[in-house]
């Protein structure tokens, strides 16, 4: 019973969050100087006729009116009409919330698959130059700009090597092989940019466990030092990583926007960037709220993924 | 048969000028047991994690271990690893933290048997379970599929000894087994321990600091004191002449029934002051 009341006092967060999410997102976008009906019009329009356009967009109407009649529709997955296009704002999202959804996941699965290896070599190998390479390299990873670290690549990837495309982006389901080569290079910068983070959190998790009497036990039975790590190491730190892993689900969506504006990626990013820069609020919002949603809904999965990792949690639930 | 042979043992950490051991030499047969006595601090441990070769790896060692006619301090990491759970194996202070807590304990026991015979996962369970009931667990097949936090830790004491007894070792080492036990359990645990040890035929190195403890499990007892060893001799001995100050402050300590009713109990301070230079 103990986990039905876990989950009901999640869902109970998850939905405070949201709620206070959507409205710190429309008074931010409200508070941005500028107008989506100047925009429109251009800089010659009269204030009449900037009046006139507003009412008929509903902005004259009281903020808290236009707050609700926002949000109402958002809990019903109507997200508005972009002012400027015309298209729905859930048309505009969701073919480019899948280039943000492949560069996101694809670089977390990138980032682990360097921290792991390069952490477990840091904690190993922490009193020999092995172990203080690594680190040393994390260290100056981490001080690398996503940006930076992009443009570098551009140049010696795509302008001097000419091994792959400078930017741009091809669907999957129109030319696989394309679309690998053009998400390659922002997949690899924003792995090595959030593995350099990373990298540290595994050592010191992993470095614990060295210190650990279970892990003693496994060598007094046999284990060489590589041999009892993945085996009783990996699972015991991944406790404690797991929990640096959804913080750093925010960090990466940020990267990500940085990522897709050096790369000329057409995903979420890019669409928030240019509806900023002209005042398409519900977009802007829209945007906002989807990048929420994901950021709460995979900080809610590690939550639970701590009852899958170790078993003491589940015998809490249990009622024990 | 010298099963284990010691020689003029040193071990320095780190920085540090004073040895954790200073030239100990001792030697134990197949099937006898040896219990190394002595205070926290005294190298106990030390010389069980030289016996192991599981010293760190900042460790400056002399002097030589030759464990089953291997040169321990020669060995490398894997020639190590291949000795470790088979010839050798050891049973640790701390039952409530030496299992992986994540893993089911069969599984964990199930391991020392794979990693060193290769055995396959059914026949191994069948070991597995009748190991855990050699160790005196009520319910072996139960015990097999928990997880370490819902055993006691009497319970997963014995689970230890039972992954320190399945490949039949040549040598034991328990190190403190029964000192985080509360003393009823430290009885019944002492005594399987005691059973198994005799039905196996392995040899102990037994690592106390309780007098009383050794003498009902070893025959023969090393005293150790700031890395050294001061005194060597069979238990009977030791108690009925005890050589080394410190030595007589231990047995005085030991021998509650000898005590006078009113008055204060013995302390080994009473026989035996570490001058202040030495120890600081």
């Amino acid at each position: 019973m103990q986990l039905a009341g876990r989950i009901l006092k999640r869902l109970g967060v998850f939905v405070v969050s949201l709620v206070g999410a959507s409205v710190l997102i429309f008074v931010i976008t409200q508070a941005l100087p500028g107008d989506v009906a100047q925009t429109l019009l251009g800089t010659q329009a009269t204030p009449d006729e900037v009046a006139q356009l507003r009412a008929q967009l509903g902005l004259d109407r009281p903020l808290i009116v236009q707050y609700l009649d926002w949000f109402g529709h958002v809990l019903v997955g109507d997200f508005g009409v972009s002012h400027l296009s015309g298209d729905s704002v859930i048309s505009l999202l969701l073919p480019r919330l899948a280039v943000t959804m492949w560069l996101v996941g694809l670089s977390m699965v990138g980032s682990l698959l360097l921290a792991v290896p390069a952490g477990m070599v840091a904690a190993l190998k922490r009193r020999s130059w092995q172990g203080v390479l690594v680190s040393a390299s994390a260290q100056a990873g981490m001080a690398i700009p996503v940006f930076w670290g992009g443009i570098l690549a551009v140049m010696v990837f795509a302008v001097w090597l000419r091994w792959l495309p400078a930017n741009g982006y091809v669907p999957l389901s129109e030319n696989p092989a394309s679309w690998a080569r053009h998400l390659v290079m922002p997949v690899v910068t924003l792995s090595v940019v959030q593995a350099a983070v990373l990298i540290r959190y595994v050592r010191t998790a992993l470095v614990e466990v060295l210190n650990e009497d279970y892990y003693r036990t496994a060598r007094a039975i046999g284990w060489r030092p590589m041999g009892a790590l993945l085996r009783h190491g990996l699972r015991n730190a991944a406790i404690s990583l797991v929990t640096v892993l959804g913080l750093q689900v925010s960090s990466v969506l940020v990267g990500a926007i940085v990522v897709e504006s050096v790369f000329n990626l057409p995903g979420l990013g890019s669409l928030l960037l240019t509806a900023v820069a002209q005042r398409d609020l519900l977009v802007v919002q829209g945007t906002v709220m989807f990048l929420v949603l994901a950021v709460l809904v995979i900080s809610a999965l590690v939550d639970f993924s701590y009852v899958l990792i170790d078993p003491r949690q589940r015998a809490v639930q249990e009622g024990r | 048969m010298t099963l284990l042979e010691v020689c003029d043992l040193t071990v320095t950490f780190g920085r540090h000028r004073r040895p954790a051991l200073d030239g100990v030499c001792f030697s134990l047969d197949a099937g006898c047991r040896l219990g190394v006595i002595g205070e926290s601090g005294s190298g106990k441990t030390v010389t069980a994690l030289a016996v192991m070769g599981l010293l760190p790896e900042y460790a400056r060692v002399s002097g030589t271990v030759e464990l089953a006619g291997h040169q321990i301090t020669q060995l490398s990491e894997s020639g190590l690893a291949r000795l470790r759970g088979d010839v050798v194996s050891m049973v640790f202070q701390e039952p409530m933290t030496a299992l992986d807590p994540t893993m089911r304990v069969g599984r964990q026991v199930a391991e020392v048997l794979r990693l060193h015979a290769g055995a396959e996962s059914g026949p191994a369970r069948a070991a597995v379970v009748r190991m855990l009931a050699e160790v005196g667990l009520s319910d072996p097949d139960r015990v097999a599929d928990a997880y370490p936090h819902q055993l006691s830790g009497g319970q997963r004491q014995r689970v230890i000894l039972a992954m320190a007894l399945i490949n039949a070792p040549d040598l034991v080492i328990c190190d403190e087994p029964t000192t985080a036990l509360d003393v009823t359990v430290q009885a019944t645990v002492l005594a399987k321990l005691d059973e198994v040890l005799e039905a196996s035929g392995a040899a102990c190195l037994f690592i106390s600091h309780d007098l009383a403890v050794v003498s009902q499990v070893c025959d023969q007892v090393v005293v150790m004191l700031d890395g050294r060893i001061v005194e060597t001799g069979s238990v009977a001995d030791l108690f009925a002449n005890p050589q080394h100050p410190y030595t007589k402050g231990l047995v005085a300590a030991a021998q509650l029934d000898a005590a006078t009713p009113g008055q204060r109990l013995p302390v080994v301070e009473d026989f035996y002051q570490p001058d202040a230079g030495a120890k600081r």
